[in-house]
């Protein structure tokens, strides 16, 4: 009899645990989906950099259009290729909406990442995308603003990578955030996500005209 | 334009030079490697990516436990992670290989990592590896650079990529607008 309640407490325990162990991971995954839902957290806030073209650039200077604002580095092997390659594709399924949209690509490697390097390195992706770099003080800023994470790993021969953060932050004309748009997604997912506020405001637009 | 009509003669050309790589002896008792492709890396860089399809026959599971290149100081086999928007990669000891299953090390998960690279990567250029499997043991590909904005010669559209019930379901829509 007590070895049977004994059992009983423990499966009752394992069952607790393994409750625990199953909410902790669906926390962690919501998590990683919110980003394309709006929060109440405010991303961006004004900035100076230096664009690929050696310029020094504010954020007031972008006022009026919607910017994608994402962080990465030209060194970066696999995710920040992909990144750019998947914003040219869908700029390019956006068709003519597209020139509403100015993509910044803001260097997290402002040590290797020089304006020439960018503007060689931004060119072979899209001319549309625009690369931002500046003093390490000026990008740490940004990424500040934008609660973007990164950090230098050093390999055992000289040279590093850079973990940081691979979301995207839509911001409206008024230079405010819109939207965060999660690293995974397609440039199909992309382009839908952006016709559907470029609409949105078009639509809001219209009602105000309306007498 | 120019660059789509590019990216697709791209495509084309890591589908030819692929063919090249798979192992030409006896295919079917033996691992076999396709799509072997690696991105052009900036002058300043100093570790580059290699992608690549791994292929284990029927009735033999492997490892893939070490590369070798004359290219990089040192190779690594890598694992992008990607939580809470964070983007990492992990140096891991091994890739399993389960028999008669294909291994996709694409940009978003596996990769070969050259780390030290004795020159960058250009585009055309031709690196050699010596992939080491714990049963099979080396195997020599070679893996032809492609530019820094190449995508994955396998899905140069995103088959699988997302929703694709939605944006035919969009289509759907669209056409029933023409014929109101």
């Amino acid at each position: 009899m007590s070895g049977l309640k004994s059992l009983l407490v423990a499966a009752a325990v394992a069952i607790a645990l393994g409750l625990a162990a199953a909410s902790w991971r669906y926390s962690g995954a919501k998590q990683t989906v919110a980003p394309s839902e709006p929060t109440n957290v405010t991303f961006g806030g004004p900035f100076t950099l230096v664009d690929h073209n050696g310029r020094s650039v504010t954020s007031q200077q972008f006022l009026g259009k919607y910017l994608i604002v994402f962080f990465g580095y030209t060194s970066c092997p696999a995710v920040c290729p992909t990144t750019l390659l998947t914003m040219s594709q869908a700029l390019d399924q956006l068709g003519g909406e597209a020139k509403r949209i100015q993509p910044l690509f803001v260097s997290v490697d402002p040590e290797r990442d020089t304006p020439k390097v960018l503007a060689e390195y931004v060119a072979q992706f899209d001319k549309r995308i625009l690369g931002l770099t500046g003093s390490a003080a000026e990008v740490a800023a940004v990424a500040r603003a934008f609660h973007v994470y990164y950090h230098k790993v050093p390999d055992d021969h000289g040279g590093y990578d850079i973990e940081h953060t691979a979301t995207m932050y839509l911001m409206g004309p008024d230079g405010k955030f819109l939207m965060l748009i999660p690293p995974e997604a397609s440039s199909r997912k992309i382009a839908m996500l952006l016709r559907e506020r470029l609409n949105e405001v078009a639509d809001e637009l219209t009602e105000q005209e309306k007498p | 334009m120019k660059m789509a009509v590019g990216r697709i003669a791209l495509v084309l050309l890591a589908f030819i030079t692929c063919a090249t790589t798979v192992s030409a002896d006896d295919a079917s008792s033996k691992i076999t490697v396709s799509h072997a492709w690696a991105r052009a890396t900036v002058p300043s860089a100093k570790n580059g990516a290699v992608f690549l399809t791994i292929t284990a026959p029927p009735g033999l599971s492997d490892k893939l436990i070490a590369v070798r290149s004359s290219a990089a100081e040192q190779v690594q086999l890598h694992r992008n992670t990607m939580e809470n928007g964070i983007a990492r990669m992990q140096s891991i000891a091994a890739i399993e290989l389960a028999q008669g299953k294909a291994v996709k090390l694409d940009p978003r998960g596996l990769h070969v990592m050259l780390v030290g690279l004795k020159r960058p990567l250009q585009e055309g250029d031709r690196i050699t590896l010596t992939l080491v499997f714990e049963k099979s043991g080396d195997m020599s590909v070679e893996v032809p650079v492609l530019a820094a904005n190449a995508a994955e010669p396998l899905s140069p559209n995103e088959a699988s990529a997302d929703s694709p019930t939605r944006s035919h379901d969009m289509h759907g829509h669209q056409m029933e607008n023409h014929m109101d």
